[in-house]
């Protein structure tokens, strides 16, 4: 490792001294505030907890990871691990109820006839009597559970606890449960976190789904980006799951059913699936001896096998073309390999000289010199579960011919190759490489974020501190070679989306 | 420095023991808190011979400085046919270089440094602020003083400026809740009002780098700014700091006063703007009353239970969890500037978008008419009163609001006091509140969706229904 960064400071002639960036200062800091700071203890069922003690202030924010993300649903399923994520607020055997042994038998109605209304819906020249009188003896069915249950009760408990940032995310690789608390709440976590990972259940099912219908025609069918996103990754994934969307598609959304959402859970929802990870103003006596209590009483069980179709190499162009009253966008997109293939690292320093900030080659070029952009970006896929993308995305200045930015954007990235990156690009992205980094640690919550996705992504998260320092050694060489290697057009998936073409007399004047 | 202590008691319910032999999980209630005890150092607040007041606080935990310059002035004091020149004076600042440094020379230092500088204008001040390691504070100070006092606004990056400006609101434009949004302050505030007003390409076409010029060497003045520190900052640097910002002097040509608002219609209507899509957005509401008076607390807990308190609001509840209308709807006062505006906010498909609108209409009637239960109440006051600590957890964020509440008029003590007065609030309050503050009859609904799916539906609110084409 030393050698390679003194082969690399001769190449750049002694530059990062003046700019008072020391050879390995990320692994300093890594280890000044991560690496040293940190403690770790698994359960006996196998749950991994990660602790920082940071006392500036009596609060601590507590990320719950579950290792399943929309990956793992099955064929016909998309949106199954979303669509729990949102059960996963409706309470418990002993939250949301007035009394669960009366409410039990009415919320298996609602199950069984939300099942049945399901099925005839999507019943090819199903009777619509039929549909109308099993909607009603469903809504009635609702209407009787309703009477049992406490809405939203799970929230109320938090929120009048003090509860900050309440909230849930699902990805493609995990799904995340996350809150800030005052300090003196934090055995009220333990006992709610507990409850919702053993015995959630799954009221107002058909409501949830009305609503996630509603989320995806908010943020994909009503929303020009999103829906080239969509259209997009659907294109440069042939096989692997990654090109399905998180929030599934709406034919699928649609066909769910409560049984679905229980087998996920039962499936992923395991000890030794789950990484916490916990910052704030906490003593790891106390952290411990609480997650022993309430975590501790998760069976121990297996995580999942899991069996997921490689992406086959690419062998041809792919292009989508999207018509949409919108401002013209560009996505360009290549196959690369994930951390820790050391190729990831010289691709991550690849982005950032090509699109990240105003002296990037990118901005430069389509933003300053030629006008033809109003905004790049280029990020490399890096620490995900499967292989990701390398990816280029151009908001266009209104009326442009994309042709010509698809060919200013090629040469960039060829130039790669041909003009090796000067000593300033090769600063300033390690001096970005340690602000980031020290950014990255300002609040609780994004903190504990961080520490459970690396160490899920990279099976430890103190490896974030090699992946790091490795970036940091990245030669120019290495830049060009990957460059070389991955950028070529067979392997290439474009996305456009630009305004349809109007014949001038019928355009309509905007408002302002 | 001013220590404060805050003491937040949680009554301690019956206590509970050997839970780990339990089979059963505790009933939530029943864990015991042992009371939050906490030291929060208020700001630093210091007043320079320039003018401006400097608000600093430590922030220990990581090696950074964080520093925002608020000036009080925004788009109300764009000169007369010069509408968009506080925002593309503001928007060119950071980019368009220094007097000494051309604009290639100073972006390559602050990448270089990894400093960052933005800026921005509302329509009564504009901010720009600074963030960059501890270590480089020298050079960033150097940079960020230079380039408030003396922005070169260069020719070129003044069109990139326009450009940008003119995509950002086009690109926003896309998403049907920002064009929903957008109408309802121009309904609310009057079509030419700094707060409901977005320069148009042609605006911006006019306006010169004199204009740019004029206005920053008018108003970039210590006498109307406000300045907030924050970081991990030991003495000599902190001298630093306050040398650079020592040395700027003058005084503004005045401060950005905002009118009062000038609708055209200030009763019942529907504004229908005609786009395609499968889903609409509606905002509804009406003007409120000024961002601090005498029933600021109790509106804050009236927001609390009606819209804006997490998943478990009036609105949340009813049009998200049980009729499963929309992933999200909040509703609530917020403090605008020159009024607090009542508004709520929803997107649903289009055969719930009368019903949601009539179910929202209900809630606020049931608010207005009847008092919200004990327990409720109790809910509301306590999740303010636990979650009080966070408005402490990150500085920065704290010092914006504690701006925020400066220029809208809040007292100074008006956190110090908050809780206090929180617990002071009745049913009665909050009813008497929300029958002063809202009035049925001036709200306005703006909808954005197909008006040949819609505008049949909507007559059935029995008011006015307005189609206007969309802005795209």
């Amino acid at each position: 490792m030393k050698n390679r960064l003194m082969m690399a400071m001769l190449l750049l002639g002694g530059l990062l001294g003046s700019t008072g960036i020391q050879a390995s200062e990320i692994r300093g800091l890594f280890d000044e505030y991560l690496s040293r700071k940190v403690e770790e203890f698994t359960l006996d069922n196998g749950m991994k907890f990660l602790f920082l003690k940071r006392p500036d202030i009596p609060v601590f924010s507590a990320v719950i990871l579950v290792k399943a993300g929309s990956v793992d649903e099955p064929q016909g399923k998309t949106g199954v691990a979303h669509v729990f994520e949102h059960m996963a607020f409706k309470g418990t055997t002993t939250v949301g109820t007035k009394d669960f042994r009366k409410e039990k038998p009415l919320l298996e109605q609602v199950e069984k006839l939300g099942r049945l209304l399901t099925t005839l819906k999507r019943t090819r020249n199903a009777d619509p009597d039929k549909i109308a009188a099993l909607q009603t003896s469903f809504d009635e069915a609702r209407a009787k559970h309703q009477e049992w249950m406490i809405d939203n009760e799970f929230d109320v408990i938090y929120q009048k606890n003090g509860a900050n940032f309440l909230n849930a995310g699902t990805g493609q690789d995990q799904t995340s449960y996350m809150i800030s608390l005052p300090k003196n709440r934090f055995e009220l976590w333990a006992r709610m976190e507990t409850d919702r990972l053993m015995n959630p259940v799954f009221r107002q099912f058909y409501n949830e789904r009305d609503v996630i219908m509603e989320e995806r025609r908010m943020g994909t069918d009503n929303n020009p980006s999103g829906q080239l996103w969509e259209e997009f990754a659907g294109a440069a994934y042939l096989a692997h799951p990654y090109g399905d969307p998180v929030i599934g598609w709406m034919d699928d959304i649609e066909g769910l059913t409560v049984e679905d959402a229980r087998l996920f859970h039962g499936k992923y929802y395991v000890a030794s699936n789950i990484v916490v990870a916990i910052v704030g103003d906490l003593m790891l006596r106390d952290v411990r001896q609480i997650a022993e209590t309430y975590f501790g009483r998760l069976p121990n069980r297996p995580a999942p096998e899991r069996a997921i179709t490689a992406e086959p190499v690419q062998l041809a162009e792919r292009t989508v073309r999207l018509e949409r009253d919108a401002q013209p966008t560009i996505m360009m997109g290549w196959h690369i390999p994930n951390y820790p293939s050391i190729d990831n690292c010289a691709l991550q320093v690849a982005a950032d000289i090509l699109g990240k900030g105003r002296t990037s080659r990118l901005y430069k070029r389509l933003v300053l010199q030629d006008r033809l952009a109003v905004q790049v970006s280029a990020g490399a896929d890096s620490l995900n579960r499967y292989p990701g993308l390398f990816l280029i995305d151009v908001d266009l200045q209104s009326g442009v011919n994309e042709q010509a930015v698809i060919a200013a954007v090629m040469e960039e990235i060829r130039g790669l190759t041909t003009v090796p990156p000067t000593e300033f690009e090769i600063s300033k992205v390690k001096k970005s490489l340690v602000v980031d980094f020290i950014n990255s640690l300002d609040a609780n919550l994004w903190l504990a974020m961080r520490l459970a996705v690396f160490d899920h992504l990279l099976g430890d998260w103190r490896k974030i501190g090699d992946y790091m320092e490795q970036i940091e050694d990245v030669t120019p060489e290495a830049i060009a070679a990957v460059a070389g290697k991955y950028f070529n057009d067979s392997g290439r998936t474009i996305g456009i989306l630009k305004p349809p073409v109007k014949p001038v007399e019928t355009q309509v004047e905007g408002g302002e | 420095m001013k220590h404060l202590i805050w003491i937040i008691l949680v009554v301690a319910m019956a206590s509970w023991t050997g839970m780990a032999r339990e089979p059963e999980l505790p009933d939530p209630d029943s864990i015991q808190f042992f009371p939050l005890k906490f030291d929060f150092s208020a700001p630093e607040i210091t007043r320079l011979e320039s003018g401006a007041e400097v608000y600093f606080f430590e922030q220990r935990t990581t090696p950074t400085v964080w520093i925002l310059v608020e000036i009080d002035v925004g788009a109300a004091s764009d000169p007369e046919g010069r509408f968009g020149c506080a925002e593309l004076t503001a928007e060119t600042l950071r980019r368009g270089g220094t007097e000494s440094r051309t604009p290639e020379e100073v972006d390559e230092i602050m990448e270089l440094r990894g400093i960052s500088i933005s800026a921005a204008a509302e329509a009564d001040h504009s901010q720009i602020v600074m963030s960059c390691l501890t270590s480089d504070l020298d050079a960033a100070i150097d940079l960020f003083m230079d380039m408030v006092l003396n922005p070169r606004f260069d020719e070129r990056r003044i069109d990139v400026s326009r450009t940008l400006m003119m995509n950002r609101i086009r690109r926003m434009q896309e998403y049907p809740f920002f064009e929903a949004s957008m109408q309802f302050q121009k309904a609310l505030f009057g079509a030419n009002h700094p707060a409901a007003r977005m320069p148009s390409e042609a605006d911006l076409g006019g306006l010169s780098r004199d204009d740019l010029m004029a206005f920053h060497h008018s108003y970039y003045k210590p006498d109307i700014a406000r300045i907030g520190i924050v970081g991990n900052l030991n003495d000599v640097m902190r001298k630093k700091i306050e040398t650079a910002i020592g040395g700027w002097t003058g005084t503004a040509t005045g401060r950005s006063l905002v009118p009062e608002p000038s609708p055209a219609v200030t009763g019942n209507r529907v504004i229908l703007i005609d786009k395609p899509g499968t889903q609409a957005a509606f905002v509804l509401g009406h003007l409120g009353p000024k961002p601090y008076h005498a029933r600021t607390h109790a509106l804050s807990v009236f927001s609390e239970i009606f819209g804006s308190g997490g998943m478990s609001t009036r609105l949340m509840n009813v049009i998200r969890t049980q009729k499963g209308y929309a992933y999200t709807v909040s509703g609530g006062f917020s403090p605008r500037i020159p009024n607090t505006v009542f508004e709520v906010d929803c997107q649903t498909k289009l055969a719930s978008v009368r019903d949601a609108i009539q179910t929202t209409l209900q809630i606020i009637d049931q608010m207005r008419t009847q008092p919200v239960s004990s327990g409720e109440l109790k809910q509301a006051r306590e999740s303010i009163q636990s979650s009080f600590v966070f408005n402490f957890e990150r500085r920065k964020h704290l010092v914006q609001r504690l701006f925020d509440y400066d220029r809208k008029g809040f007292p100074r003590d008006y956190l110090e006091e908050y809780l206090d007065a929180i617990r002071g609030i009745s049913e009665t309050d909050l009813m008497v509140a929300a029958s002063e503050c809202i009035d049925p009859a001036k709200i306005q609904v703006v909808v954005v969706g197909p008006a040949s799916d819609l505008q049949e539906d909507l007559k059935a609110l029995g008011w006015p229904v307005e189609v206007i084409p969309a802005a795209r």
